[in-house]
């Protein structure tokens, strides 16, 4: 209990507060969450405007038992998307914390392509809270996103997490304000290069570098590594017919290794 | 000791014009300074890289196996020159490399001193014929500072103020090799301070080499096994961090310590290859005079005073070993080692533990996956354990992409390791490295961010640290005739401030810029300048910079003349700057700059049209408002320091 109130505490003065650390889907994981411009099920959760070209309603889960070694801070995502007449549809649900602190969050997001090249989405987020002794709350942040395709194997995207810039009281930026811009390049079809800048409001800036390489067909390598925090990952992707599964490992340079599991269906 | 990789690249880059038998320095070898680790004159890799030049491998008859002895080829770039062989036929000429889809431009340019096209002569080998063809070259230089040097001037030096050296190779027709080194540092007595030699047979039934004398093994990695010097972190960012070792290596440099001397020999068995060998050999370092323990191991090589002379050769090493490189297919690989080092002494390692026995175990693969490269090594040692993995995708010849973890845990103790890292030795380090390189129609970019620690304490390093470091290399042909080459480096590492009587952790950030401008007016005449800035803030913030000139004038085919002056200021010995100089065939110099002054220098060689080389150096430090310069018994009363330098080469 000693090293998680260690951990916790050294969170919640690292990100002011702590809000839940573990993003979804080890594909992100493991290219350290450079992908800004690709689609995925749990693009929910980043760059909703990527969703746009998915033509499967698919599923996802993504859990993560002990981040830091700590299994009071697991985390689990749960993920859905929906193509539909006027756009893509997908909602999300996550699960976070242990007895003292507890978070819940439920998305919802909608995605268009506005031309051929070019996309764009928006995420709503109602976030709830809750503190033992404290009682809870319930917020609601918004995403929002775009994804142009600039060249055949050249994607940019951008991602503006909470715009309105929601905070918890009159403190300003307890949840982070976010302003994300990514490439990703991909020279041959079997390889991708991932690369995005990523400034928090207050925080330094963080460059992000990945690169996924589908090595066989069913099988995906994955490797990223960024600076803000201090952090490495790696990875893999086994994808079978409608299943994939998916597995990554972050190791941070102070606090050590989160490992994060991930399961994909297509449903039709 | 490590060089950064930049040094190796440049000087390779350099070699393009490199003649088979002599290797002449020109323009490019002037960039690698600024990365080299070290301010120590003398830089032997030379050697290295000149015995790959002085046997150049036969690209119609190499086997994937011997072209990975060449630096920069891997895997897939050393299969992809069989096959494109095993389809077209034997190579006519090696332009017809460029026809390989996954060599690009610049990687043929820097093959190619390392490679021959040899005509097909189904000579018999002789001994009749062996001498015949036997070839000798030799090399004799001195060195001489004009001011004396403190250990002079006391008298604590025993010998004579020349450095001398002379080195004699024998070779015919890569069949049989020989030769000797002998050297004398400037204050030893003995012209045979340092003697060494070697003797190899190579291709003889089923040996392909039987060595007697001083060699050097190269093993996986380096992780256990490697020369006195490697390649490391540079402006290079993908192309040294993975290795190729190359077994057994005839030892021509003067390294006084770090080689093997005794007997080793590679056993080919089909697609095996084993290699024995074995070790005598005495090692310079500091003895407790109660408990007879080694304090320390002395590898400067400097036998002057009679404290260093109590140090020389006072420990017997015997060393036994055996590698075993076995190519499964033409795409994996995987080798295994074993050695057992006894030392005539115990080494103390820590406060309450001594040994002087060492074994390792080391394991070694690489293996092509498509477009993926994967190669490592792991080493075992008293229950911990080194390892390196290190993973290469080369998306297409102009972009590829490293990944590279290490792991070295605080107990592993390696004797001849020298291996990729922050750190000089393989020991208490996790690191993380990412390198891209980018050839574009805009520029050439190499990138690399490397993330280190350093987890364990103890008594002698109090603090756990972390650090990382990036580096952006950009060049580019602005004109036909001129070049463009900017560098910057940014690195933040934590550091332990003994400053004071309370020790504590400071980070220390060193931001370092280079800007350089080569123009090639014609064939004959070059001109390079630069502007290097450092700016350092740990406990307090310094800079410094440096401004250098360079012309090479090359008035016909036997003369060469060089120059340089350079400018520099910098606020502490912190802050310095390196700089490599051109030097005579077979030395690299790269001082360390820093207070406020200049340095100049004017190198001539000639070469006569019958064999003998003549080279000559004449050097000055003068910095302002300085009494003295140097530190200890190297300390000269003068604010100038002036070198003069000579050298003679022939050959039969």
């Amino acid at each position: 209990m000693k090293r998680v109130l260690k951990i916790f505490f050294l969170l919640l003065i690292s990100f002011e507060l702590c809000v839940a650390q573990i993003k979804p889907g080890a594909r992100q994981a493991a290219l350290s969450f450079s992908d800004l411009s690709s689609s995925d099920v749990f693009s929910l959760f980043y760059n909703p405007s990527t969703l746009s070209s998915i033509s499967n309603s698919t599923i996802g889960i993504s859990y993560s038992p002990s981040p830091f070694g700590l299994k009071e801070l697991s985390t689990a995502y749960l993920s859905f998307v929906q193509p539909a007449e006027f756009g893509v549809i997908s909602a999300g649900f996550m699960i976070y914390g242990f007895e003292l602190y507890k978070e819940t969050q439920f998305n919802i997001g909608l995605s268009k392509s506005l031309s051929n090249n070019f996309s764009f989405g928006v995420t709503s987020i109602l976030k709830n809270i809750s503190i033992r002794n404290y009682g809870s709350r319930t917020f609601l942040l918004f995403n929002l996103g775009c994804k142009a395709e600039l060249t055949k194997n050249l994607n940019f995207g951008f991602v503006f997490e909470n715009f309105t810039r929601t905070t918890i009281n009159n403190e300003d930026n307890q949840f982070p304000v976010i302003l994300s811009l990514g490439l990703n390049y991909a020279p041959i079809d079997d390889i991708n290069f991932f690369t995005a800048l990523v400034k928090e409001l207050n925080y330094n800036t963080s460059l992000k570098l990945g690169t996924e390489y589908k090595i066989l067909d069913y099988l995906s390598l994955r490797v990223g590594t960024t600076n803000q925090p201090e952090e490495f990952s790696g990875g893999f992707g086994f994808s079978y017919n409608f299943i994939s599964i998916e597995y990554a490992v972050i190791s941070h340079q102070d606090l050590g290794l989160t490992h994060q599991f991930g399961l994909v269906i297509q449903l039709k | 000791m490590k060089i950064k990789s930049v040094l190796f690249s440049m000087l390779l880059s350099s070699l393009i014009f490199a003649q088979v038998d002599s290797i002449e320095i020109n323009d490019d070898f002037q960039n690698i300074l600024e990365d080299a680790s070290a301010d120590k004159e003398d830089f032997q890799v030379y050697d290295l890289i000149e015995e790959l030049v002085n046997n150049p491998i036969d690209i119609n008859s190499a086997t994937s196996e011997q072209l990975l002895q060449i630096p920069f080829l891997n895997l897939l770039t050393a299969n992809a020159i069989v096959r494109y062989r095993d389809l077209h036929g034997s190579f006519n000429s090696l332009n017809e490399l460029k026809n390989i889809n996954e060599l690009n431009d610049e990687l043929i340019d820097r093959i190619k001193p390392f490679i021959q096209i040899k005509k097909t002569d189904n000579e018999i080998l002789s001994y009749k014929n062996l001498l015949q063809r036997v070839k000798i070259s030799n090399r004799l230089r001195t060195i001489q500072d004009i001011k004396t040097r403190k250990g002079f001037a006391e008298n604590k030096f025993a010998g004579s103020r020349q450095k001398i050296y002379n080195r004699l190779l024998i070779n015919s027709q890569n069949y049989l090799r020989a030769g000797f080194t002998i050297e004398k540092d400037a204050g030893e007595s003995s012209l045979t301070d340092f003697f060494s030699y070697h003797f190899q047979i190579n291709n003889y039934s089923i040996f392909s080499n039987i060595t007697l004398g001083d060699y050097i093994i190269e093993f996986g990695q380096g992780l256990t096994l490697w020369g006195p010097y490697s390649f490391s972190k540079g402006i290079d960012a993908v192309n040294f961090v993975s290795r190729n070792g190359r077994t057994i290596i005839p030892y021509t440099s003067t390294d006084e310590n770090k080689f093997f001397r005794g007997f080793a020999m590679n056993v080919n068995a089909g697609n095996l290859i084993l290699s024995p060998f074995i070790s005598f050999n005495k090692i310079d370092a500091s003895i407790d005079s109660i408990s007879n323990n080694i304090t320390s191991f002395d590898y400067n090589g400097y036998h002057r005073t009679n404290t260093e002379i109590n140090k020389k050769d006072r420990v017997r090493e015997n060393i036994i070993g055996t590698a075993v490189n076995l190519a499964l297919n033409a795409n994996n690989k995987i080798g295994l080692l074993y050695y057992h080092s006894k030392l005539s002494n115990e080494l103390k390692l820590n406060s309450d533990k001594t040994n002087s026995s060492f074994d390792y175990y080391s394991i070694c693969y690489s293996t092509l996956i498509k477009k993926l490269n994967i190669s490592g090594e792991m080493a075992y040692h008293q229950n911990s354990i080194a390892a390196i993995n290190t993973a290469k995708l080369e998306a297409d010849k102009n972009l590829s992409v490293l990944f590279s973890y290490r792991y070295y845990h605080n107990n592993f103790i390696s004797l001849y390791g020298n291996s990729f890292g922050e750190n000089s030795s393989v020991q208490n380090e996790i690191g993380f490295y990412t390198g891209i390189s980018l050839k574009t129609k805009f520029g050439n970019f190499n990138f690399y961010y490397d993330q280190f620690q350093n987890p364990k304490t103890d008594n002698t390093l109090l603090f756990s640290s972390n650090g990382k470091e990036f580096l952006i290399y950009y060049y580019y042909k602005i004109f036909p005739k001129t070049e463009l080459r900017v560098k910057y480096k940014h690195q933040n590492k934590e550091i332990t401030n003994n400053s004071n009587e309370l020790k504590s952790l400071i980070n220390r950030i060193t931001n370092n810029f280079r800007i350089e401008i080569l123009f090639n007016s014609s064939s004959k005449l070059k001109f390079k300048s630069r502007l290097e800035l450092i700016s350092l803030s740990q406990s307090q913030r310094e800079n410094g910079y440096l401004i250098s000139e360079d012309i090479n004038y090359l008035p016909n085919k036997n003369l060469q003349l060089y120059g340089r002056v350079i400018f520099f200021r910098t606020d502490s010995y912190n802050s310095r700057l390196y700089e490599y100089e051109n030097d005579l065939p077979g030395i690299m110099t790269i001082p360390a700059l820093y207070g406020e002054g200049m340095r100049w220098y004017l190198m001539i060689k000639y070469n006569t049209n019958f064999g003998i080389n003549f080279s000559l150096k004449y050097s000055e430090l003068y910095k302002l408002g300085e009494r003295t310069l140097g530190t200890s018994y190297n300390e000269i009363s003068s604010n100038l320091d002036n070198r003069i330098s000579l050298q003679l080469d022939w050959k039969l």
